[in-house]
């Protein structure tokens, strides 16, 4: 009589077949990031190389940066696997607990984020920010409320840009020698309108950079890996066909920011399809609608959460760019409704199990009425964009 | 809508293993182990150790709400009442019959000639005499379905057999198509029904082919092929396809009656003969197995000495890198001593080696969600068992989980999902109490 | 190796790895060119280079320096201009051309830093270009924006072996316009440092200035100066012509050719004398003294004084022309050209006396009021003869 080992049904899991599992999903993640890391590269180092604006090894930077990125998250989550947990502190146990901790992605993703100028030491504590603060003190992977690299991206972006700026900043060398560029980003071109109030128009805002294909190309100024939206599209469609990612997602996110924009531009003015078209195409929308909001772990589970979260993040994403007066507002709304993550997972999850019924209802109605005061306020407010926050300050001084 | 379509998904059958063989009778074995328990039930021994019994025989019944009957499945002498490994994992009293080769019938083993004549109310007491459970897995007295006061107009004969591995049900209906029909039948009379839809799953031609045969003796017997995913067996879903009506609850409040087609065969045998549920079929089979047959056996048969008819064990099996399966793969239950007897339940053992790796964390993708065939959020439901939130697994609606297993299943990082949502059942019960 | 990673080493190997990151890493980063720095450094040189027309590249260069004060604009302090940058010009023949001083100096507010662009050749200020300023008042650059291309074409191919090294203000800029001039002078001064230039530097004191009454000698030379000169102290009296050039000497030490040249605009400036009236000539068989007098512009009325038969007094006074006219103000009511300098000159021929400025021509009334003051002194100076 031999005695068998125990288990809990179901014995057939798909993750014991060999590239099912979440190995698999983190492997396909890299591979999708694989075309933006090449452009990044082709665009920052290998195209300028060619121009003869930089020498070699300067064109090896970016490449440099993004491997940088990942290595140095590996590397500290080594050290703070060594120095928590002082039982298992061998070479064997902290390697299996780094193969299932997939430090290199928010690393590569986060150096993705940074301009081309980024200096090492600014990478190094935005890789500690993202790691160690955003993802391993919360408990390690799959417990992180806020997605790792947009933590240290955006942490570093309010305190530490003015380092990158005198190291280089965003312009590349052969970007730095384009006039009509005038050392601002296309968002930044945007919030000079903003918060001078003159009308913006597609002469002042595309046309320095040519036109809206050199925007799905990615040859504009931005940081290493969000400005081509055609690598990005092509990580996706990978992605989408690894079924790693559900398409509705992005789709929905792009959508929402794309006819918000649009109703937006038509409310002051600018009717042409071209002001949605390059609302989306700017300020990492895509890099955040493929790599970001379909992080799995920071983003609702279940298809209506996705669902939802996609469309309150667009939402927030166009309040904050064009009422909020931040031009990158997808990093900053992104970590907002991180937060909301989890109840926004709850809430659906009840409605998709109850549908309109009690209790799913009012949870419903809930999600539903916030829903459209953000949207309802964004449109309003952004009609008449510097004096947005005027009806609030009032309401405050009645009370 | 696209958030909200969960349709099961297909898995690799692996049912090949087990169809190299026909059906292999197994009818003598030395002794048998009739287990004195049936579900969670205890039920009250009617012989004595000493006693001589013939096959058919009660030798045990359990009498209080409801009322449930086994028999003797070989004839010999009581030896004992002992211990025996369960399909449910536990170990439980069961009454040792020593064969003594004779195979001598009960009295009450007779042809029975009236068959056409038989009243619906006298059909149902057949079903109740005989013993006869639903025979897929859950055990359930079948003549309490059709005690019911719905008026019922179809009854659904499964045949689908959605586990991956089992072909049980397969080869018992490749054997006796003919007895599938006329179990059928009669099943149809004992709900009053007025059609009788046998479903099966659609790459089954050969089950199609076997039945058309004799469709035009049997002209109110339809065929309905169902797709090839899991859980295509489950009553809700059989349901849907055949008659495009859902129900809460039971299948009889639209009108249904769902039943095994091992059942369906057993009582065609129990209307004719009169012989009560003493042997099933039953799958041997699993990477762990030398050579992987289905048996059509006595209840109470060891596990072990059906094991042996297959050549044993694969050479170097390390049994603490393997499972030992009660019941199918998705659903079944991991014995630790293969020391375990046949009830009328258990459709198979798989004995299968499994591989581990590093479980990573859950990282939150959602395909439990997506695969869930009642729109459960299982994520969800884990961390609100996790909590003890009895109110958020109760607004989950958690009791709708019919532990198809299809979470744990596709899940990439190996979480024991649907462990977590059986506890937040059991934690929802108890708190409901 | 194993056991060694097993127990200490393994912190180690991290943390030297991410030394070994930081260390490398951050001297990578280094190594990488700011490339808007250098952009910024390309355009500001191009910009440079265009000073100067034949120079084909630049070449850093440290200059001596100079210390040297100014005054600040508007006010009674003393700063010192600040050299930012010096560059060598260079021609397509790698022959030095040109020189290039960026100052920093002072208009309205700090930091008017300007290029300036200096003919080695030709030891000329060739041009100058203004790189920054703060010379804005919120609104837009309304003083800076004064200086027109009539004030930069007075800094285009100025000698710099000038006695007079000084640039013309704007009105209503003039702050930023002496921020100009004195990084001009600035520049000369760096520029005779590093090149061996001698700036001209005459030391003399103008003690006295006087018209020449005197008749005999009015047709020879029109004042007579009292100067120091030297670093000795000589002092010596002199006689210069209308335009102050040098005559002769009638007393005292002998002038040297640096004076002589110095004197014309040394007296220029001095303002010791009213210089408004100019001798135009004595005609002795007449006696008819011709003068004119500065109105609105330069020598614009004529007269004629008569002196009597005796030679000690102004018999009369006679109107020859005016280039006046009286409309450059209102309130002027009376006939045109000539009549506030006929009115002068019959109140002096009837009375002696000096007319009120007339309301409406107070120029032409201030000219001629000067102009009988001088005849009343030519008369005091004729009695005085006698």
């Amino acid at each position: 009589m031999a005695r068998f080992a125990g288990g809990k049904a179901p014995f057939l899991r798909i993750s014991d077949q060999k590239g099912k599992n979440t190995n698999t999903i983190m492997r396909d993640f890299l591979i999708a990031l694989l075309p933006v890391v090449l452009f990044s590269w082709y665009k920052n180092g290998i195209q300028v190389f060619l121009d003869g604006n930089i020498n070699f090894f300067e064109m090896l930077y970016p490449l440099f940066l993004i491997i940088m990125g990942g290595f140095l998250s590996v590397v500290m989550e080594g050290i703070f696997f060594y120095v928590t947990d002082k039982k298992n502190n061998n070479l064997k146990s902290i390697s299996h607990k780094l193969t299932t901790s997939y430090a290199v992605i928010p690393g590569i993703i986060l150096a993705l984020l940074l301009p081309i100028y980024t200096p090492i030491w600014v990478l190094m504590v935005a890789t500690f920010i993202a790691t160690i603060i955003g993802k391993m003190l919360f408990g390690g992977f799959g417990h992180n409320i806020f997605n790792p690299a947009l933590l240290g991206y955006v942490i570093v972006g309010f305190t530490l840009s003015g380092f990158i700026t005198d190291a280089g900043g965003v312009f590349n060398g052969s970007e730095v020698l384009i006039d009509s560029y005038a050392s601002a980003t296309p968002l930044g071109i945007f919030a000079q309108f903003s918060n001078t109030g003159e009308a913006f128009s597609f002469a002042t805002l595309v046309e320095p950079y040519g036109n809206l294909w050199n925007f799905f190309i990615g040859t504009i100024p931005g940081g290493l890996g969000e400005t081509s939206a055609l690598a990005i599209l092509i990580g996706g469609i990978w992605l989408v066909a690894r079924k790693i990612i559900k398409w509705y997602t992005p789709v929905i996110y792009i959508g929402t920011v794309f006819i918000l924009s649009w109703i937006i531009g038509i409310n002051v003015g600018e009717s042409g399809i071209w002001f949605p078209t390059y609302s989306i195409l700017t300020g990492g929308v895509m890099f955040a609608a493929v790599f970001m909001i379909t992080e799995p772990v920071t983003t609702p589970t279940n298809p209506l959460g996705k669902v939802v979260f996609a469309l309150f993040l667009g939402t927030l994403t166009v309040l904050f760019r064009f009422v909020g007066n931040l031009p990158e507002g997808v990093a900053t709304s992104l970590i907002l409704m991180n937060i909301f993550a989890i109840p926004i997972d709850t809430y659906s999850g009840i409605i998709r199990t109850r549908g309109f019924k009690k209790p799913g209802l009012s949870f419903a109605s809930v999600l539903f009425v916030i829903f459209i005061i953000i949207v309802a306020y964004t449109i309003i407010a952004s009609v008449n964009m510097y004096t947005a926050f005027l009806p609030i300050i009032n309401i405050w001084q009645v009370i | 809508m696209i958030f909200h379509k969960a349709k099961g998904i297909q898995i690799e059958g692996k049912k090949e293993l087990c169809k190299r063989h026909p059906l292999a009778d197994y009818l003598n074995p030395d002794s048998v182990y009739i287990p004195l328990v049936h579900r969670n039930l205890k039920l009250e021994p009617q012989v004595k150790v000493g006693d001589l019994v013939k096959i058919g025989q009660v030798i045990a019944q359990f009498k209080t709400y409801a009322s449930f009957i086994t028999h003797a499945s070989i004839s010999g002498e009581v030896k004992s009442i002992k211990k025996v490994w369960h399909s449910t994992g536990k170990m439980v009293d069961a009454i040792e019959i020593e064969n003594d080769h004779k195979n001598t019938l009960d009295e009450s083993i007779k042809e029975r000639k009236n068959v056409n004549e038989l009243t619906r109310e006298e059909l149902i007491d057949i079903m109740r005499d005989a013993g006869i459970t639903g025979m897929g897995g859950a055990g359930f007295p079948s003549y309490i379905k059709y005690q019911t006061k719905e008026n019922i107009d179809t009854v659904i004969i499964n045949a689908v057999e959605c586990e991956p591995y089992l072909t049980c049900d397969y080869q018992f209906i490749i054997k006796f198509p003919e007895k599938l029909l006329k179990g059928a039948t009669y099943m149809m009379r004992a709900a009053g029904a007025d059609e009788v839809v046998v479903a099966y799953k659609v790459y089954n031609t050969k089950i199609e082919e076997e039945l058309n045969k004799l469709t035009e003796k049997y002209p109110h017997v339809k065929l309905s092929p169902v797709k090839d995913i899991y859980p295509a067996g489950w009553e809700k879903y059989i349901v849907e396809q055949v008659t495009g009506k859902t129900y809460t609850s039971l299948p009889a409040e639209i009108g249904v009656i769902v039943n095994n087609s091992a059942t369906a065969i057993v009582y065609a045998d129990a209307v004719e003969k009169n012989i009560p549920l003493i042997s099933r079929p039953i799958s041997i089979t699993g990477e762990g197995i030398n050579d992987p047959k289905t048996f059509f056996a006595p209840l109470g048969t060891k596990v072990s000495e059906l094991i042996e008819q297959c050549g044993g064990y694969v050479e170097g099996l390390d049994p603490m890198k393997a499972n030992y399966i009660a019941g199918g793969p998705m659903t079944g239950r991991a014995i630790f001593i293969d020391d375990l007897v046949m009830d009328d339940t258990l459709g198979a053992v798989i004995v299968k080696p499994f591989i581990t790796w590093e479980y990573p964390e859950c990282l939150g993708c959602g395909r439990c969600a997506d695969v869930c065939p009642v729109y459960l959020t299982p994520t969800e439901i884990k961390k609100a068992y996790e909590r003890k939130d009895v109110k958020l697994l109760d607004y989950l609606d958690t009791k709708k989980c019919m532990q198809c297993g299809l979470c744990s299943y596709v899940c990439p990082s190996h979480v024991e999902i649907t462990d977590s949502v059986s506890k937040g059942i059991d934690l929802l019960r108890k708190g409901a109490k | 190796m194993k056991e060694f990673l097993n127990k200490k080493g393994l912190i180690i190997v991290l943390s030297t790895l991410l030394l070994i990151v930081f260390v490398f890493g951050g001297m990578y980063s280094r190594y990488m060119t700011n490339q808007i720095d250098v952009n910024e450094q390309n355009r500001y040189e191009t910009s440079l280079l265009e000073l100067v027309n034949d120079g084909v590249t630049l070449e850093y260069f440290d200059a001596e320096g100079v210390d040297k004060s100014y005054h600040t604009p508007g006010s009674e302090d003393e700063y010192s201009p600040s050299l930012l940058d010096s560059y060598k010009v260079m021609d397509d023949s790698n022959v030095e051309t040109a020189v290039i001083y960026v100052i920093e100096t002072i208009g309205i507010s700090a930091g008017f830093v300007a290029a300036y662009a200096i003919s080695v050749d030709d030891d000329q200020l060739l041009a100058v270009k203004v790189i920054s300023h703060n010379e804005t008042d919120n609104q837009d650059n309304r003083y800076f924006n004064r200086l027109n291309d009539a004030f930069f074409n007075q800094f285009t191919n100025k000698d710099l072996d000038v006695i007079d090294f000084s640039v013309d203000t704007i009105a209503g800029a003039t702050l930023s316009s002496l921020a100009l001039d004195i990084g001009m002078k600035y520049a000369r001064e760096l520029y005779a440092a590093d090149y061996a230039f001698e700036i001209i530097n005459v030391i003399l004191e103008i003690n006295s200035l006087n018209y020449n009454y005197d008749l005999d000698t009015i047709n020879e030379f029109s004042f007579i100066a009292e100067i120091t000169f030297d670093e000795d102290d000589k002092t010596a009296i002199v006689h210069l012509d209308t335009d102050f050039n040098y005559i002769d000497t009638s007393s005292g030490d002998e002038v040297t050719q640096g004076v002589i040249d110095a004197l014309p605009v040394f007296v220029s400036k001095t303002h010791i004398l009213c210089l408004d009236v100019t001798i135009e000539g004595y005609d002795e068989t007449t006696r008819e003294l011709s003068i004119s007098v500065n109105g609105y512009s330069l020598a614009s009325v004529k007269m004629i004084i008569l002196i009597n038969s005796a030679l000690d007094a102004v018999e009369n006074v006679t109107f020859i022309s005016s280039d006046e006219s009286y409309d450059y103000s209102h309130g002027y009511s009376g006939s045109g050209v000539p009549e506030v300098e006929q009115g002068y000159i019959d109140g002096f021929n009837s009375q002696g006396v000096i007319l009120d400025e007339t309301a409406g021509a107070t120029v032409t009334s201030h000219a001629m009021g000067r102009a009988i003051e001088w005849i009343k002194s030519l008369e005091i100076a004729l009695n005085g003869g006698n």
